[in-house]
């Protein structure tokens, strides 16, 4: 039997202006990769940050369990050390602290153990020469600089790096190149069958999952998981959009 | 010769506000005389660089003859002039510089020849005792068309007491190039006051790449007369007080030539009950057209007992020019420690992180990578009890 990675509850979000995620339900297994499709404005990434633990969004209602552990109060940090990412749409800038260097300090967070340098150098250069990125981006300050196709690539090591059990990824394919969404889907791909991570997939493109294996397509409008399918659905919105969609998550919410 | 001052006023800032603001200047009390030298030698200085030691006489006569070009000063709200009488001014004043020029037992004439292109970087290092009450003047000459970047240091041992003043004169001629990289890691009881003036002619280039990471009271003042056309001035400093120390800092760029150009950008880390003052002056002065200055101050502030004072200021005699200053002064942003913790990385490491990359952002600038190192070592001893 599959074992149960991540399970959303009857989960509703809310910032100060108002409810973004009316009852959500989701199951997602161990090396599961679920894609979760959209119009915008939808709450995709809302529901990203939320099962993140952004403390921008509160939780208002449901739960959210995570390696069979609820952790609807946890803090971000605390998800991710139990193994939960975040890709994100827009990475930020940190000028003076080196790609390499936040590697390290995030991947001693995570084991609470002291890094083997030799050892993460080599999966570092190894990792970076996948996703075609220069050498020299290990040296340089964190996405500071950085085309935004370099800044995504920069997210992809991290997830390779860091290696989560479960990993979002939020628009990653966004503002991309052909080039550069092969490279990165590259990346993704390794760290879905290599690595045997689980997959929640937040585009409104279909570019990314080409070489993806996907066992679940979700569709949410207006905070309200309207439908589920298989990898079929993807191709469905590919041809004919969200319109069949738009409009359902009042029937659902009722 | 040895002096005791019981007050001094400390960088005064070029235009007066509200007194109630206590921030026009800094009074500073106590006992001064000097009572220690810091040996500086340079061993095996590259062909183009000559340093001797001048006498107080000669020294007044050189910076007499290099002093930016004297011009009726600008009288504010028709109170008083804005700048203390100093021929060629500096950052921390007239009063600092009296003293200075009675306590220094002879100033340093640092020279790059004409034309010499040095691309070493020359190493300054200042080691103070613990104890020691010293007083340093230099003057630094850099020749027609000549570039050099030169490296100063002044530290002691990390619980060391003293006082330190650095006093420096920065001579650009035409189409000279000084990057001047000042990095302060003193002891935790020392009084540290670091006072420049430089004079910058035609296209001359100042980099000004400063560290303040120690001591107990903090005070620095630059004074940067650009007054050739095209000059240029880059200013990255950065500072960390902590625990309960203070510091003053004043730096006004005065552009007085043509198509000058001023950037300056401070990144400062304050801690515990720290103090900071903190005023940055763009002064376009008639004569200015076609200038541009730009100052931005980032401030980070890690408790709630902080005392923080920020003053970007521009003053303006001349229509053609650009001048722009901003300020952020806050915690950790949301946003970046959200992404630190998608990472792992709990609030109390991240926001150590993010104070050493702030400080080794203005540090990446020092091309000498054991210094580079020191700094890193010094910024983790910081925030150590």
């Amino acid at each position: 039997m599959a074992e149960l990675l991540l399970k959303v509850q009857d989960l509703s979000a809310a910032i100060e202006e108002g409810e973004l995620l009316h009852h959500i339900n989701l199951d997602v297994n161990a090396g599961e990769t679920h894609v979760l499709m959209g119009p915008n404005g939808a709450g995709k990434s809302t529901l990203g940050y939320t099962l993140m633990g952004n403390p921008a969004y509160k939780v208002t209602g449901g739960k959210i369990f995570f390696d069979g552990e609820d952790v609807t109060a946890l803090s971000a940090d605390k998800r991710a050390r139990m193994g939960m990412f975040l890709s994100f749409q827009n990475p930020l800038e940190v000028p003076g602290l080196s790609l390499e260097s936040f590697l390290r300090n995030a991947i001693r967070q995570r084991t609470g153990k002291p890094l083997k340098i030799f050892q993460f150098k080599k999966e570092l250069e190894e990792t970076m020469a996948l996703l075609q990125m220069d050498p020299s981006y290990a040296d340089r300050d964190l996405n500071v600089g950085f085309s935004g196709g370099e800044k995504k690539k920069a997210e992809i090591l991290q997830l390779l790096m860091l290696r989560p059990k479960f990993a979002i990824l939020d628009e990653t394919d966004s503002g991309l190149d052909v080039d550069a969404v092969r490279t990165v889907s590259r990346g993704i791909e390794e760290y879905q069958k290599k690595r045997g991570g689980a997959l929640l997939v937040i585009t409104h493109s279909t570019k990314i999952l080409e070489s993806l294996h996907v066992d679940y397509t979700h569709v949410l409008v207006k905070g309200t998981m309207v439908t589920t399918g298989g990898p079929e659905l993807v191709d469905e919105i590919n041809a004919h959009g969200f319109e069949k969609y738009v409009g359902k998550e009042d029937s659902e919410k009722a | 010769m040895a002096q005791t001052t019981k007050t001094m006023q400390v960088g005064r800032i070029p235009s007066l506000t509200w007194n109630k603001l206590k921030v026009n200047y800094s009074l500073l009390e106590g006992d001064f005389s000097v009572t220690a030298d810091v040996a500086t030698a340079f061993e095996g200085l590259p062909e183009g660089i000559s340093e001797r030691a001048l006498t107080g006489e000669e020294a007044e006569a050189f910076l007499s003859a290099h002093a930016p070009e004297e011009k009726q000063e600008a009288v504010i709200a028709g109170k008083e002039p804005i700048y203390h009488p100093q021929a060629f001014g500096t950052g921390l004043g007239k009063e600092v510089d009296d003293f200075v020029r009675a306590s220094a037992k002879s100033v340093s004439l640092f020279e790059v020849a004409e034309g010499a292109k040095i691309d070493t970087p020359i190493l300054w290092d200042m080691h103070f005792e613990d104890g020691a009450r010293a007083v340093t003047s230099q003057i630094i000459h850099v020749g027609e068309n000549a570039s050099l970047t030169l490296v100063m240091t002044s530290d002691s041992e990390k619980m060391a007491s003293g006082v330190s003043l650095i006093s420096t004169r920065v001579v650009l001629e035409r189409g000279a190039q000084l990057h001047l990289a000042k990095t302060q890691m003193l002891g935790r009881g020392f009084l540290s006051m670091d006072d420049l003036g430089a004079a910058l002619k035609d296209g001359a280039a100042l980099t000004l790449t400063q560290l303040e990471l120690g001591a107990e009271k903090t005070y620095v003042g630059t004074q940067a007369e650009l007054v050739g056309k095209a000059s240029r001035l880059a200013v990255n400093m950065g500072y960390l007080v902590t625990r309960r120390e203070n510091a003053w800092i004043n730096v006004n760029a005065v552009q007085r030539g043509k198509k000058t150009d001023v950037k300056m950008h401070f990144d400062g880390v304050l801690d515990g009950t720290a103090q900071k003052n903190f005023c940055g002056t763009i002064d376009f002065r008639k004569g200015s057209k076609g200038s541009k200055g730009n100052e931005q101050e980032n401030v980070l502030l890690l408790s709630d007992d902080i005392v923080n004072k920020t003053l970007p200021v521009i003053l303006c005699e001349e229509e053609d020019v650009e001048g722009r200053h901003g300020a952020s002064i806050g915690r950790l942003d949301e946003d970046m420690l959200f992404y630190m913790a998608a990472r792992g990385i709990d609030e109390k490491t991240a926001e150590q992180m993010m104070v050493r990359a702030r400080l080794r952002a203005v540090a990446s600038a020092i091309p000498v990578r054991s210094l580079r190192d020191r700094i890193r070592d010094f910024i983790e001893e910081a925030f150590e009890a």
